[in-house]
């Protein structure tokens, strides 16, 4: 496995367990380092430091996404994220974190808590990139 | 050699025009730039939607592209919408038919079929004041909607709105089976009806040119939710189905590789100059009449260039449109069924004066197959919590597409301007302006759609508006004219200036009704056929 495609694993592995919370498998690993050399994602500056700060400290991964989402949604972050979320769409192992469920209780109040972990990221985040010297595009 | 005639263009018009030129014992010669897909045709599964998600493990090759084309990114573009196998519809065309616009920006097709690859198959029947407005003489289009209906097949229903979209229609199929998210809509619709009625809000289903049962080699439809990525059982009625039908016959010619240039009209015959696309060679054609259906905007280049209109200005529509996503609250939490199309399955016309003569009308869409990530993108929310969040909700979603008349005016032209990079040494130039009246008359519109919406507790998340030229409706650059002015059409489709060359596209079309247009297109063309075989 060449460094690149090596990095790329990583990446993959990190975006796929905050999207959907498993570790995505190898396939789409690979699908994801395929589109990343494909799609050839230009990165600014400013969102470099925002990825390496991500790589460095992944638990920041949310609050980022959410703080980008509000002031900077088309930050080239993003666009790596969104990319993975697309390869697990098509995926059919995942299918079941994307095509409409039957209705659960439980998972309306997993929805309700996304809704409220969504805001409050959204607010710790617009504080992070403030206090880091990001601003909106 | 001299051909009977000649049909520039593959698409709807194109196909209808050459199909009636055939059947009257004419010999068709068709030139068509003819681009195809060679990629997407045989990797898409003929299975329905959710089987392929839980089975297919190259699925991401079709759904997201070879390229991972299909992942949009950035602003709204005017064919963003199209999926990775239905991109082929516009390969080529910015470098083949060049075109630039800060207000305009629209989709056109060098396809084998045209844009009818990507058309949405609603078959919207324009009322009498309406074809009046266009120029069109609305008892010839009664016979000849019926002439294309029994060709492509039309599934209707005779229902509340019945009189916007299907008219006095005689020839129709069975009415489409509608999801439950729509269903539900259409009862809450039946419950508030008077009150949506007094305010010129009329809901049913629309006309499709989407087959509930066989006809011919095409099959009816298997609800497989696959239309926007292929067209494997024939349910859905596109141009090239009957273009591969012309083959066969020994009157018709299919010329591809071929974009036509100019003509000149030498009153005996007309001679047709072409490049070819695959050796970039120019070729001469000549026939007796020429018969152009390459779109409005190719026509317009064609036209213009002939009669070396530099410097002249042509008048174009185009319907304004947005897009409004909603959530329909009955239906948060409820199942979805496993088959169903991924079509408009409902429409909501407004008609304030009910006089038929200024409707706008809302496609109202259900959202599955064009997959949860396209939405999550649009969601001010990080994506993970995005993703929980719109997955519970969207069997909810109902998206409804809000088209607008429209009519022409002195800001709205296009023009042929100097653009050496070109084959052809030229561009086509679009200036598009609203009027301050028509942008406040076109935004009460749609404050009045959202609020017929939250009447049947569909709620408006947001209104998108994609910019002119998206709603790929276009007409009027050679309007319809009795006097023989230049750059107008004759009522029978004849360009004025000529005696040999017709339009059979939508060119002629002084005013476009919010209605789908293309089965009014197509009828339009079988009569323009019709009216050089008469002669």
């Amino acid at each position: 496995m060449s460094d690149e495609n090596g990095s790329f694993f990583a990446e993959a592995d990190l975006l796929g367990r905050y999207l959907i919370s498993i570790p995505p498998n190898n396939r789409v690993k690979l699908l994801y380092a395929k589109a990343m050399s494909t799609i050839t994602i230009q990165m600014d500056p400013v969102d470099q430091r925002v990825w390496n700060m991500i790589m460095h400290y992944p638990l920041t991964l949310r609050i980022i996404d959410s703080g980008l989402a509000v002031i900077r949604p088309n930050s080239a972050v993003r666009r790596k994220i969104y990319t993975m979320l697309a390869i697990l769409e098509t995926s059919p192992e995942y299918c079941d974190y994307f095509l409409p469920q039957a209705f659960r209780p439980l998972y309306v109040v997993n929805v309700a808590f996304a809704g409220a972990r969504a805001a409050l990221a959204a607010l710790i985040g617009l504080v992070v990139l403030r206090l880091i010297g990001i601003k909106g595009q | 050699m001299i051909h009977d005639y000649i049909v520039v263009g593959s698409g709807a018009t194109g196909a209808q025009a050459a199909q009636t030129l055939v059947e009257g014992n004419g010999k068709v010669a068709m030139l068509d730039v003819g681009i195809t897909d060679d990629n997407y045709k045989s990797l898409v599964p003929d299975a329905d939607f959710v089987s392929i998600r839980e089975r297919d493990l190259f699925q991401h090759s079709y759904f997201l592209g070879t390229e991972f084309e299909g992942i949009p990114w950035g602003g709204i573009k005017v064919g963003a919408q199209l999926t990775p196998p239905r991109r082929f519809m516009t390969r080529d065309a910015e470098r083949l038919i060049p075109l630039s616009s800060d207000s305009f920006h629209p989709m056109e097709s060098l396809a084998y079929g045209g844009l009818g690859n990507g058309w949405g198959l609603g078959c919207f029947v324009f009322s009498g004041p309406e074809l009046e407005r266009i120029g069109l003489d609305p008892s010839a289009m009664q016979e000849a909607y019926e002439v294309v209906s029994h060709r492509i097949g039309i599934s209707a229903v005779r229902d509340d709105a019945a009189s916007y979209s299907i008219g006095a229609l005689r020839h129709f199929q069975d009415g489409l089976k509608i999801d439950t998210n729509c269903r539900m809509l259409h009862e809450a619709y039946h419950v508030k009806r008077e009150i949506l009625n007094a305010k010129g809000f009329f809901m049913g289903q629309p006309p499709m040119a989407l087959l509930t049962q066989d006809l011919g080699e095409r099959n009816k439809v298997a609800y497989k939710d696959m239309e926007f990525y292929t067209d494997h059982d024939m349910s859905a009625y596109r141009p090239w189905m009957t273009i591969d039908t012309l083959k066969a016959n020994n009157r018709f010619t299919y010329v591809p590789n071929c974009l036509v240039a100019s003509f000149t009209d030498k009153h005996e015959h007309v001679e047709v100059v072409a490049y070819k696309t695959d050796s970039d060679q120019k070729e001469v054609f000549k026939c007796r009449r020429l018969l152009l259906a390459s779109g409005v905007l190719g026509t317009a280049r064609i036209v213009l260039r002939s009669f070396i209109g530099r410097n002249v200005r042509l008048p174009i529509i185009c319907n304004r449109y947005c897009y409004i996503p909603c959530i329909h609250l009955r239906m948060v939490g409820k199942p979805v069924e496993r088959l169903k199309t991924s079509l408009a399955q409902l429409v909501l016309f407004h008609d304030q004066d009910r006089t038929h003569a200024d409707v706008a009308v809302a496609s109202l869409f259900s959202y599955r197959s064009l997959l949860l990530f396209r939405l999550v993108k649009e969601a001010p929310l990080n994506f993970a919590d995005a993703r929980t969040i719109l997955q519970y909700l969207q069997s909810s979603f109902i998206i409804a597409g809000i088209h607008h008349p429209e009519a022409s005016s002195t800001s709205k032209f296009v023009e042929l301007v100097e653009d050496h990079n070109s084959r052809t040494h030229d561009k086509l130039h679009v200036h598009y302006a609203m009027s301050t009246d028509e942008t406040v008359k076109m935004n009460k519109r749609e404050c009045s759609y959202m609020s017929a919406l939250r009447t049947l507790r569909c709620f408006p998340i947001k209104r998108i508006h994609p910019g002119s030229g998206s709603s790929i409706h276009y007409a009027g650059t050679l309007p319809f004219s009795r006097e023989d002015v230049p750059y107008t059409l004759a009522p029978n489709g004849r360009l004025h200036g000529t005696r040999n060359v017709y339009v059979a596209d939508g060119s002629g079309f002084r005013y476009l009704p919010a209605k789908g247009l293309t089965f009014s297109l197509m009828a339009n063309a079988h009569l323009v056929a019709q009216n050089t075989l008469v002669r």
